[in-house]
């Protein structure tokens, strides 16, 4: 079935009035990207839908029983391109309307075989063509009767839906089409850099944010030996996961122990957990605007611990100087973030046991409600730019390519 | 490299190594077959049963060759359980997971209840065994040497309990096998699992010895391979492997002078102010200690990078959360089952690995954060 097609709907990006034209060109471009590693298709925009056409034959892998066909991985990877509110699969033909009655009798044979109830709607675009939608479906669906003769008609909760679709240049016809990843086109609002840990939240954080057309880059604070190799790749897998979404991930690991060991051995115990945050921010923003990117992310949720009282993140918003601290994740409650987690695929990774021992740093007892001045006292203590220094010029970066491995 | 932990797997000897090839690329018929290929084949078999045989000092046709100690375990407790034989299941709460979660999964299948020794001190007691070993009693497992502390459990004096009953006796003697002199008649027992990597050979192959008349029902159906009990294509290349291993193993281990190494380790580890988790009765292969105020992790992770690989619990649980249920058992106190270590000597250690142990930890205590006591 080679001359199947995907439909894509632009979503909210048809809304843009004047800088629609630039959205359209970076979806294409990041929907382009991503079907380049599946194999070659044509990417065609015309009014606020995308229609993609597989260019090559499957290979003999393919083939095999069971074994998805290129337009099967193509479909796949089209539901995680932000920018698209709904997906279909469809077939197409000329604009003459016993052709779209066989077309529709003959590509949806399957579902219409076993549906009980069905019926048809039909949306004309090209206002030149002769039939208005509502006699389109009143011949295509006593078309489909007389081949389908089990079937009855439903209007109003049929089993099935035939939808025809008469555009500029074709017809298309195609069953209900599916939800797809909604949102902006990755890399449309800029460049973010996302605070990430191994735990469930920052990932999900991520994914909101490179939905709202951001391109994400990732930084992971490392604290070996009391975090291990094991840990670090779990982190890299999970960067990896988001990227699913938001396509490259640039991801930095910034080792971060000296600085542990320095506060620890100069400031007050109470103070270690919101320090370490401070310092966090500080070496965030160094690596972002060093990337030209807008935004700091972080997964933090009001209240849900002691660093992520309003004090505290007050007491880490400052300490950005230049960027806006986006939390996605601030009014949400911890299953909400479990249920987007499980959704896109981070929250096994997430949860998987490699022991952080910076807990031994930490307090029994952290400050909930630390006070700026008696932050900025222990600071004093400290050469805190030096610090920051060494550990933006530690920070290794690996290139997460989606797809490529 | 100083490799300690050769109780999660051991280096495959040079023998081991040379038979795999072998029929791996000569040899490489199936037992089964009909022409020469095939009986090149089933003499390899033969060679490989007869040499593990010797080593557990027993007869070729008592041992089944499994695809592991754990496969040869779960083979005999899920074979053996019979429900006409009593209604308990008994083991020791220091089980590898091998013999332990399998009994639960046994327990659960088959409407047994699973009864737990305590090994609090290190090893279970014997007024608790003849406690509960009785007429409704249809299955005892137990552990030859534990694999975290090496502490040796009275196996023979529990089979000889056992025999006063109709239960069976299973001993899993995967870290027992090449480091303490036992045959499984002497223990009394019905079955006895080994494996071949802890030993020198290859993973993938483990082995089955079984009483005279013992005969579980299979785990795994098929060709009828192994007397009808462990169906599919034997592994010949890891096979012959664990025969070649198994030859040489017991003198390798003593010609390496294991018993000096950990006296010098526990030494210097005394003086460095650690504390040695030591069982009443131990294989000198495994010592267990703790550094007070370190955390196992860290520890490890640093004495990687100095190339000293040991291991924390052991290295078939040290990535399910938490403490190590052995020690917990044991009843070591809490500071202690968080900075505790196992090292297990193998063949090729020296005096040198012992050295750069003692290098690792020392520089563990001046370097990692400790804990707030």
């Amino acid at each position: 079935m080679n001359d199947e097609l995907i439909l894509l709907k632009c979503g909210e990006i048809s809304l843009k009035g004047l800088n629609r034209r630039r959205f359209e060109s970076i979806l294409l471009s990041n929907l382009r990207h991503r079907l380049r590693r599946v194999g070659s298709f044509s990417c065609q925009i015309l009014q606020s839908t995308v229609t993609v056409s597989c260019l090559e034959q499957d290979p003999p892998e393919a083939l095999l029983l069971g074994a998805p066909s290129l337009m099967d991985r193509a479909y796949d990877e089209c539901l995680r391109v932000f920018g698209f509110v709904s997906a279909v699969r469809a077939r197409g033909c000329p604009k003459e309307l016993p052709l779209i009655c066989e077309l529709a009798a003959e590509y949806l044979r399957e579902p219409l075989s076993r549906a009980r109830t069905f019926k048809v709607e039909s949306k004309r675009a090209d206002k030149s063509f002769p039939y208005p939608s509502p006699q389109i479906s009143a011949e295509v669906g006593a078309f489909v009767l007389s081949r389908f003769p089990h079937l009855k008609v439903d209007v109003h909760n049929p089993d099935f839906t035939v939808h025809v679709e008469v555009r500029d240049h074709l017809a298309f016809v195609h069953g209900d089409a599916d939800p797809a990843a909604g949102g902006l086109p990755v890399s449309s609002s800029g460049r973010g850099t996302l605070m990430l840990s191994g735990g469930i939240d920052s990932p999900v954080a991520g994914y909101l944010m490179a939905r709202r057309g951001l391109r994400v880059d990732a930084v992971h604070f490392h604290s070996f030996p009391y975090t291990g190799e094991r840990a670090r790749q779990k982190v890299e897998e999970l960067a990896r996961l988001v990227g699913r979404y938001a396509g490259d991930v640039d991801f930095f690991v910034v080792p971060f122990t000296h600085v542990q060991e320095v506060l620890r051995d100069t400031c007050s115990p109470e103070y270690f957990t919101i320090l370490t945050r401070r310092f966090m921010v500080r070496i965030t923003e160094a690596i972002a605007l060093s990337r030209e990117s807008g935004c700091l992310i972080t997964g933090e949720s009001l209240g849900q611990v002691a660093s992520q009282t309003l004090e505290g993140l007050l007491a880490t918003n400052c300490v950005a100087q230049r960027l806006p601290i986006l939390r996605p994740l601030i009014g949400m409650d911890k299953e909400d973030i479990v249920a987007i987690s499980r959704k896109i695929g981070t929250f096994e990774t997430s949860i998987e046991p490699y022991e952080d021992c910076c807990a031994l740093f930490s307090p029994k007892h952290p400050k909930t409600k630390p006070k700026l001045p008696e932050l900025e006292r222990e600071e004093a203590k400290l050469d805190v730019e030096g610090l920051v220094r060494e550990a933006v010029e530690g920070a290794q970066l690996t290139l997460l390519r989606y797809g490529r491995d | 490299m100083h490799y300690l932990d050769n109780a999660a797997t051991t280096r495959p000897s040079e023998a081991a190594v040379a038979a795999l090839t072998r029929v791996a690329t000569v040899c490489y018929g199936n037992p089964s077959s009909l022409h020469a290929l095939g009986f090149e084949a089933e003499h390899e078999l033969r060679e490989a049963r007869r040499s593990v045989a010797k080593a557990l000092g027993t007869q070729p046709e008592r041992i089944v060759f499994t695809g592991s100690g754990t496969e040869a375990s779960n083979l005999a407790l899920f074979g053996l359980a019979d429900r006409r034989r009593g209604s308990k299941l008994i083991t020791t709460d220091a089980e590898h997971p091998a013999v332990l979660e399998t009994l639960r999964a046994v327990a659960q299948r088959g409407g047994f209840t699973l009864h737990l020794l305590s090994t609090a001190g290190g090893a279970p007691s014997l007024d608790e065994a003849a406690a509960l070993i009785d007429d409704d009693t249809a299955l005892v497992a137990m552990m030859l040497v534990n694999n975290e502390t090496g502490a040796i459990f009275p196996v023979r004096e529990v089979g000889a309990l056992v025999q006063k009953t109709r239960a069976r006796f299973h001993v899993d003697a995967v870290q027992a096998f090449g480091k303490l002199p036992f045959a499984p008649e002497g223990l009394l027992c019905h079955s006895l699992a080994v494996s071949a990597h802890k030993i020198g050979g290859v993973k993938g192959v483990g082995a089955l010895w079984l009483a005279k008349g013992v005969s579980p029902s299979p785990v795994i159906y098929g060709g009828g391979q192994e007397r009808g009990l462990r169906s599919g294509t034997e592994p010949m290349p890891a096979i012959a492997a664990f025969g070649a291993a198994a030859g040489e193993y017991a003198a390798r281990y003593a010609a390496a002078g294991i018993p000096a190494l950990r006296e010098a380790a526990v030494k210097g580890l005394l003086e460095l102010g650690c504390v040695i988790n030591q069982p009443p009765v131990a294989c000198p292969s495994i010592l267990n200690f703790s550094v007070p105020g370190l955390r196992a992790e860290p520890m490890l992770h640093l004495l990687s990078q100095r190339g000293v690989y040991l291991s924390s619990g052991s290295a078939c649980s040290s990535h399910k959360k938490g403490a190590s249920h052995v020690l917990v058992a044991m009843g070591l106190p809490e500071p202690l089952l968080r900075g505790a270590l196992r090292v297990s000597f193998g063949p090729d250690n020296t005096m040198q690995d012992v050295q750069a142990l003692l290098g690792g930890i020392s520089a563990c205590q001046t370097t990692l954060a400790r804990e707030d006591v």
